[in-house]
């Protein structure tokens, strides 16, 4: 722990940002309570917390996109309110979210200045003035991009460089960064860190907010803690370690984050043969009962579409899949489901929830026929299952008929688990997509020891992820994907980051993207 | 807890049955949901009808008013189940001139009521078959396709006939569908049979929207095709389901129409669809899908009808009757939009 009675305050420079007792309410929750943040100039401030903890909510108050319901906000020492975004980015505050807004049809230039072109003398838009500031500008982040280039022809990497320099071409002095590496390889993720370090360097404050502990003790100065809306603690980074973090994070200690049992694996259950489209490759493997099968890839390597494309969800050239010695038909998930495959999607709002409805419908929507005699369907017996899968996940959710939209995405993911786990009689394979992505450590532990207990009731289980520890903590037998090809296939003692990394990493290094510097003009 | 959040069926459970304190879940019901201030408008607004008209609450304008709504209730029962899956359906007014000339030309043909009834519902399943094979086959936007049957079916009424089909039958049952009256109830009036109808047909589709999978189906499917799809429900079944029950239901509310005028006329029925529509929207579903249910519908064709009872009673000029309607129609979309609003919002 820091010794100073107020961590972080022994820091000279006044703050750029001093939240104080910042409450926000929404219909039937708190989102924030008396909650106190300040950030320095040339500071990494990180926010932590799990899903539904505050921090998207206090983004957004800082953005102008919500309003607070109490406290100050001051900004370079002047209290301000903001009522729109324009406030804030008129206060000089940018706020980078990971759905980036860039005009994909313009080139780099126009979107770094979007908004506020440069002017020739005779009123028209200077192109050249504009194409060689934002080289500039780009150039003092150490990165070479074509300002000529359509952003939608860039890797995301690269459009969250393009949304940094609009950032500095108004001269922000505060700018905040929403979980910005979920879309990154390692590679792209330390040419961020180089960007975050030069920006630092310039006095430039940077709110950080992440799930990922070892991206904060790489990056950051400073941390708040959020948890049930409410401030944990601000402490300086270099002061506290991942577990401690994680404990305050979660209320708890959290002694095993991978509850991984000994297997017990059967026989072969699923059997993929040179599975092409959708721009997979001459795919095969074959799952056993009880066997959970990572798949890693990078981003567009082609995890989640091998993940469509077994469920009948995607499109296919050729190749077969084989369930059970029944084969699944293309472009036909009922089928699938039908012959006892579930699918859980990787993006849960848009293919796995039904916001609208309540948690109860959310849950039993696969296994519906279950609670129906003919078409009626007994509702004691749909309550009785959701309840017992509500406790049993344990789901935080007012109630049964909660619409599900306003559960935090944790508890969506664990509602998600739920549709297929309630299916469990007739499930046979269960298609996991970035089960865990944007979830907090604490739904995470109890989401892999979910997975372990549908293995040891002999369900195969093929689990997609992008983060390499989870596929090494959860995985029995492990393929890596590149390219929409397999390109390795390694058993659960042999699995390691190296060799991971290795076979999923292209050849062309990813970023800095070395264009050729004479391309813009 | 938000209106919204209250308002959103989880479709299956008894409403209130898991409040603690029925009071104050009852005040929440009605201050916060559309259901709720529907219902309180509608109750302000007849007594303030009936202090002013001392007809209003005679047994016969209660029932001429149930009457007259009828038809716009059977037809808006299709509509909400449509609209809470996502589509809509434009043609249920041209329906009514369509359905109505051929339904009364069979009759003519055969003197057989069952005949009649039966053509009309088979044109009903054809037209709903049509709406959703264009609809999901060619994956155009039902607002389109529908809009499009709207202007056919009303060109075909008019080749089949130059004004109207009268009747030529004279089969005594079949005026009794659209002015006759089902029995004397002590204590209560005697009930037209449009009225009970329209009252079989609220509750068997009450029930099947929150009570049976199909039901559960349809707001899945409304509210997210692709995950409906992907939990294993066939979004086309569905959605053909709710064109084929507003394409069968907008039949038997022109059946009943021709039964009370006595004919079949190609100019029946113009604007209808408007009308069912708004009603729809304004009982609190919603045209993003997903939301909307029956009681809601009721209450607000309930409200419409009282309001156009009012405007005659009072000796307004009829003519305000639309004006009214179209503005009460806008309120309802303005409602939808600020819902819309505040969810995006999230």
């Amino acid at each position: 722990m820091p010794d100073s009675p107020i961590p972080g305050e022994a820091t000279v420079a006044a703050p750029v940002l001093e939240m104080r007792g910042i409450r926000k309410v929404f219909p039937g929750v708190v989102a924030l309570d008396d909650v106190d943040v300040d950030v320095v100039a040339g500071e990494v401030h990180a926010l932590l917390g799990e899903n539904g903890a505050g921090k998207s909510t206090l983004i957004k108050i800082l953005a102008g996109v919500h309003r607070r319901d109490g406290g100050t906000m001051r900004v370079a020492g002047e209290e301000v309110d903001f009522a729109s975004p324009a406030d804030s980015l008129g206060r000089r505050i940018k706020v980078v979210y990971q759905e980036l807004d860039l005009v994909d049809g313009l080139s780099v230039a126009e979107n770094v200045f979007l908004g506020g072109y440069p002017k020739t003398p005779r009123g028209l838009v200077d192109f050249a003035a504009m194409r060689n500031r934002t080289r500039e500008l780009l150039a003092d982040l150490g990165l070479e991009i074509d300002p000529a280039l359509p952003v939608g022809e860039l890797r995301v990497a690269e459009q969250q460089m393009v949304e940094i320099a609009r950032a500095l071409s108004r001269q922000a002095r505060l700018i905040v960064m929403d979980e910005p590496t979920s879309a990154l390889s390692p590679a792209e993720v330390d040419t961020l860190f180089g960007v975050i370090a030069r920006l630092k360097s310039r006095g430039v404050a940077i709110v950080y907010v992440s799930h990922k502990l070892d991206e904060i003790e790489r990056i950051a100065d400073r941390v708040t803690v959020f948890r049930d809306g409410r401030r944990v603690v601000t402490a300086g980074v270099a002061e506290t370690t991942p577990r401690q973090l994680v404990a305050w994070m979660v209320g708890r200690e959290l002694h095993d984050l991978f509850p991984k049992s000994a297997p017990a694996i059967g026989g072969p259950l699923l059997v993929v043969d040179r599975l092409s489209g959708s721009g997979l490759r001459d795919v095969s493997f074959a799952v056993n009962a009880g066997e959970i099968v990572g798949v890693y890839g990078l981003m567009g390597a082609g995890i989640n579409t091998l993940g469509r494309a077994l469920f009948g969800a995607a499109a296919r050239d050729g190749g077969s899949v084989v369930l059970a010695g029944a084969a699944i038909r293309p472009n036909h998930p009922r089928d699938a489901i039908a012959k006892g495959m579930g699918l859980l999607t990787e993006n849960r709002k848009q293919d796995g929830l039904v916001l609208p409805l309540a948690v109860r419908a959310n849950m039993t929507l696969a296994a519906l026929a279950r609670f129906a005699d003919l078409s009626w369907i007994k509702g004691g017996a749909e309550t009785r299952a959701a309840a017992e899968y509500v406790d049993r996940l344990g789901i935080k959710t007012p109630s049964l008929r909660q619409p599900v939209r306003y559960l935090s995405g944790g508890n969506q993911q664990k509602v998600l688990m739920a549709r297929w786990m309630l299916r469990q009689d007739s499930l046979k394979l269960l298609i996991l997509a970035e089960p865990t992505r944007g979830i907090d450590v604490g739904s995470k532990a109890e989401i892999y020891r979910l997975i372990d207990a549908m293995a040891h009731r002999g369900i195969g289980i093929v689990f997609m992820s992008t983060e390499i520890p989870e596929i090494l903590g959860i995985a029995d037998r492990i393929l890596v994907m590149r390219e929409g090809r397999i390109t390795a296939e390694l058993g659960r003692a042999e699995a390691t980051q190296e060799r991971l990394v290795a076979a999923a990493a292209t050849d062309d290094e990813p970023l800095p993207a070395a264009l050729p510097i004479d391309a813009a003009s | 807890m938000g209106a919204d959040s209250i308002r959103t069926l989880d479709v299956g459970s008894p409403a209130g049955r898991s409040t603690r304190r029925p009071l104050a879940g009852l005040a929440t019901w009605l201050f916060r949901t559309q259901e709720g201030v529907l219902l309180l408008v509608l109750l302000a607004l007849c007594v303030v009808l009936s202090r002013l008209s001392p007809v209003f609450a005679s047994e016969r304008n209660v029932f001429v008013l149930l009457s007259q709504i009828s038809l716009t209730m059977i037809t808006a029962v299709g509509m909400t189940l449509l609209i809470v899956g996502r589509e809509v359906d434009l043609s249920v007014g041209s329906m009514q001139a369509f359905v109505g000339v051929v339904a009364m030309q069979t009759l003519n043909a055969t003197s057989n009521l069952f005949a009649g009834l039966a053509v009309a519902i088979l044109a009903g399943v054809v037209v709903g078959l049509v709406n959703a094979g264009l609809t999901l086959g060619l994956r155009i936007n039902s607002f389109i396709v529908t809009l499009a049957m709207l202007t056919i079916l009303r060109g075909l009424a008019y080749t089949f006939t130059d004004a109207a089909v009268q009747n030529a039958h004279n089969l005594e049952a079949f005026r009794a569908i659209g002015i006759g009256f089902i029995a004397h109830i002590p204590g209560v009036g005697r009930i037209p049979w449009p009225v009970v109808i329209t009252a079989v047909v609220f509750v068997a589709f009450a029930l099947l929207l929150t009570r049976t999978t199909i039901g559960r189906y349809v707001y899945a499917v409304g509210g997210n095709p692709r995950a409906a799809e992907l939990s294993g429900v066939s979004v086309w079944g569905v959605k053909t389901f709710c064109f084929v029950v507003t394409g069968v239901l907008a039949a038997v509310s022109a059946f009943i129409l021709i039964a009370r005028l006595n004919s079949g006329q190609n100019n029946a029925g113009f604007g209808f669809e408007l009308q069912v529509i708004g009603a729809v929207l304004l009982g609190g579903a919603s045209l993003a899908g997903g939301q909307g249910t029956l009681v809601g519908t009721l209450l607000a064709v309930l409200l419409l009808g009282t309001l156009n009872n009012g405007i005659i009673l009072l000796g307004i000029d009829s003519s305000w009757q639309l004006a009214v309607n179209g503005l009460i129609i806008l309120v309802a979309v303005l409602l939808d939009a600020r819902r819309r609003r505040a969810v995006g919002q999230e």
